[in-house]
C-alpha cells in the first residue's frame, strides 16, 4: 500500500488538494480542490476551496470552507464558515460557526454560536449558546440552554425537547432589561415530550407538554399531559 | 390524478406513531423530501403526506422495524443504494427476474454486456413485465429497451412513470420524471402506466430476498 504524505503549510502558504494522511496549516493556507485525508488540523487561518472528507478535522483559528464536509468528527473552536453541508457522526462546536447548508450529525455539542441556513438533524443535540436554524432542526432529543442572544429555528421536530434557561445572576439584566431577554424563537415545535421556558412559538403539538416561566405560545396540542406555569402565556390549548 | 392527501395528524392518529419516530425515520431517510407536502390552513402551515404512499410505507417500516435496524432499511428504500446492485445474466435467469425470452430481445440490441447494472436490470424487470402481460410485441420491446437504456438513469430516483401508449397502432414510450398529470388526444390509448418507484421497490425486495436465502 502506499504511504499518503502528511501535508503541512506552516508560514503562509497554499497546496493542492488530493488524498493525505495528515494536514495541517499553521500560519495561513490555501488548499486547491478537493481534499481527502485522515486529519485537517488548521490552527492558523485556512481556505479549503473544494470538497473536504477526513476522519478528523479540528479547527481551532479560524477557516472557510467552500464546499461540503464529511468527517467522523468535527470540531471547531475558533471561528468557521462551511458554505456547504457539514456531515459528521460528533460535531462539537465550542466557538462560532456559520453554515450555508444542512447539517446531519448524531451526536451534536454547541457551546458557542451555531447558524445553520438549511436544516439540523442529529440523534442527541445540545445546545448552548445562541443556535439559528433556518430550516427544520431535527433530533431524538434535543436540550437547549438558552444563553446570550435569541436564538431563531423555524421548525423543531423531535422525540423530547427541553428548553431551559441558565439561571446565572445575570448583572447586566438587572441593569438593562433588553439585555436579560434570552429566549427561543420558533414557529412551530412538534414532539412526544416537550419542556418550555421562555420560549416564544406559534405552534406547539406534542404528547406530553409543559409550558414554563417566560413562554409565549399560540396554540397548544397535546395528547396526554399539559402543564402551564403562571408566568406563560398561551393563547389556545387544544386536546387531540 | 390528485392524490388524495393526509394531515400529519391525522396520519399519527391512525397509525399510532408518535412525532420522535416520523422525524427519526425522515432523518433516516426512510421518507422521502418531497413526500412533506406543505400547505397553509387557517391554524397556520401544516404538512400533508400522499396518503396512499405513507400509509404503505408506515406499514411497511413498523413490520420490519423489528428485524431488521433502520440503517437496513434505509437501505432498502433509498434510491440511491440500488447502484451497488450489480447482476450476472445467470443470476438474473436463476433469481426469476427476467425469463430466457426477454433476454434473449435484449441480446438482439446489446450482445456484450455481461453483468448488469441495475439500469439494465430495471429495464429487463419492465420489459419482462410488458411482455408477460402480452402488451408489447418484441419490435416495440426493443424501442422500450433504448429509451430506458439512455434516460433511466435520469428518472429512476425521483417519482416518475412509465407510459406505454399507441395511437393507431403506432406504440409510443414517454418516461415522465416527477408527478405530473398527462393527458392525451382521444386517439390514445393508454396500454400501460409503470409507477418506477413501486417498481424498483419491488425488484430490490426480488433481489434482497434471493440474497438472504443465498447466504
Amino acid at each position: 500500500m502506499e504511504q499518503k504524505k502528511n501535508l503541512t503549510i506552516s508560514g503562509s502558504g497554499s497546496a493542492p488538494g488530493g488524498s493525505y494522511e495528515d494536514v495541517k496549516i499553521n500560519g495561513s493556507g490555501k488548499i486547491h480542490g478537493d481534499i481527502i485525508c485522515h486529519s485537517i488540523a488548521i490552527n492558523g487561518s485556512g481556505r479549503l476551496s473544494g470538497d473536504a472528507k477526513a476522519t478528523n478535522i479540528m479547527i481551532s483559528g479560524s477557516a472557510v470552507l467552500e464546499k461540503n464536509l464529511i468527517s467522523e468528527a468535527f470540531t471547531v473552536n475558533g471561528a468557521c464558515k462551511v458554505e456547504g453541508n457539514v456531515t459528521g457522526e460528533r460535531i462539537h462546536i465550542s466557538g462560532r460557526a456559520r453554515i450555508l447548508g444542512a447539517v446531519h450529525g448524531e451526536q451534536i455539542r454547541i457551546s458557542g454560536i451555531l447558524t445553520v441556513e438549511g436544516d439540523l438533524e442529529g440523534e442527541d443535540l445540545i445546545a448552548e449558546g445562541p443556535l439559528t436554524v433556518g430550516g427544520l432542526c431535527s433530533a431524538d432529543r434535543i436540550e437547549i440552554t438558552l444563553a446570550g442572544m435569541i436564538s431563531r429555528i423555524k421548525e423543531i421536530g423531535c422525540g423530547t425537547l427541553t428548553v431551559h434557561r441558565r439561571f446565572a445572576p445575570n448583572f447586566f439584566g438587572q441593569l438593562l432589561p433588553s439585555f436579560a431577554r434570552k429566549k427561543l424563537v420558533v414557529d412551530s415545535i412538534e414532539g412526544d415530550e416537550i419542556f418550555l421556558e421562555d420560549t416564544e412559538a406559534k405552534v406547539v403539538r406534542g404528547n406530553r407538554v409543559t409550558i414554563g416561566a417566560g413562554c409565549t405560545i399560540g396554540q397548544v396540542t397535546y395528547k396526554t399531559d399539559y402543564q402551564k406555569d403562571d408566568k406563560a402565556v398561551v393563547q389556545s390549548v387544544i386536546k387531540g | 390524478m390528485e392524490e388524495e392527501l393526509i394531515a400529519k395528524k391525522d396520519l399519527l392518529e391512525m397509525t399510532g406513531i408518535s412525532y420522535g419516530q416520523l422525524y427519526r425515520w425522515k432523518r433516516k431517510q426512510l421518507i422521502p423530501e418531497d413526500w412533506f407536502i406543505r400547505k397553509s390552513t387557517f391554524t397556520g402551515q401544516e404538512t400533508f403526506f400522499p396518503k396512499e404512499k405513507m400509509l404503505k410505507r408506515v406499514q411497511m417500516i413498523s413490520e420490519l422495524k423489528d428485524t431488521l435496524s433502520l440503517d437496513e432499511l434505509a437501505e432498502r428504500v433509498s434510491p440511491q443504494s440500488v447502484n451497488k446492485i450489480v447482476l450476472s445474466e445467470q443470476e438474473l435467469i436463476s433469481r426469476n427476474i427476467v425469463s430466457q425470452t426477454t433476454l434473449r430481445v435484449y441480446r438482439a440490441i446489446d450482445p456484450s454486456l455481461k453483468t448488469f447494472p441495475f439500469d439494465d436490470v430495471l429495464a429487463l424487470f419492465l420489459l419482462e413485465r410488458l411482455l408477460k402481460n402480452g402488451q408489447i410485441t418484441i419490435e416495440e420491446a426493443k424501442e422500450l429497451l433504448n429509451t430506458l437504456k439512455t434516460y433511466s438513469h435520469k428518472v429512476y430516483d425521483k417519482s416518475s412513470s412509465l407510459y406505454f401508449v399507441r395511437k393507431m397502432g403506432v406504440p409510443m414510450f414517454l418516461l415522465v420524471a416527477q408527478e405530473v398529470a398527462v393527458y392525451f388526444d382521444d386517439g390514445v390509448n393508454v396500454i400501460e402506466k409503470i409507477q418506477l418507484p413501486s417498481c424498483i421497490e419491488a425488484l430490490k425486495a426480488t433481489i434482497g430476498e434471493n440474497n438472504q436465502t443465498n447466504s
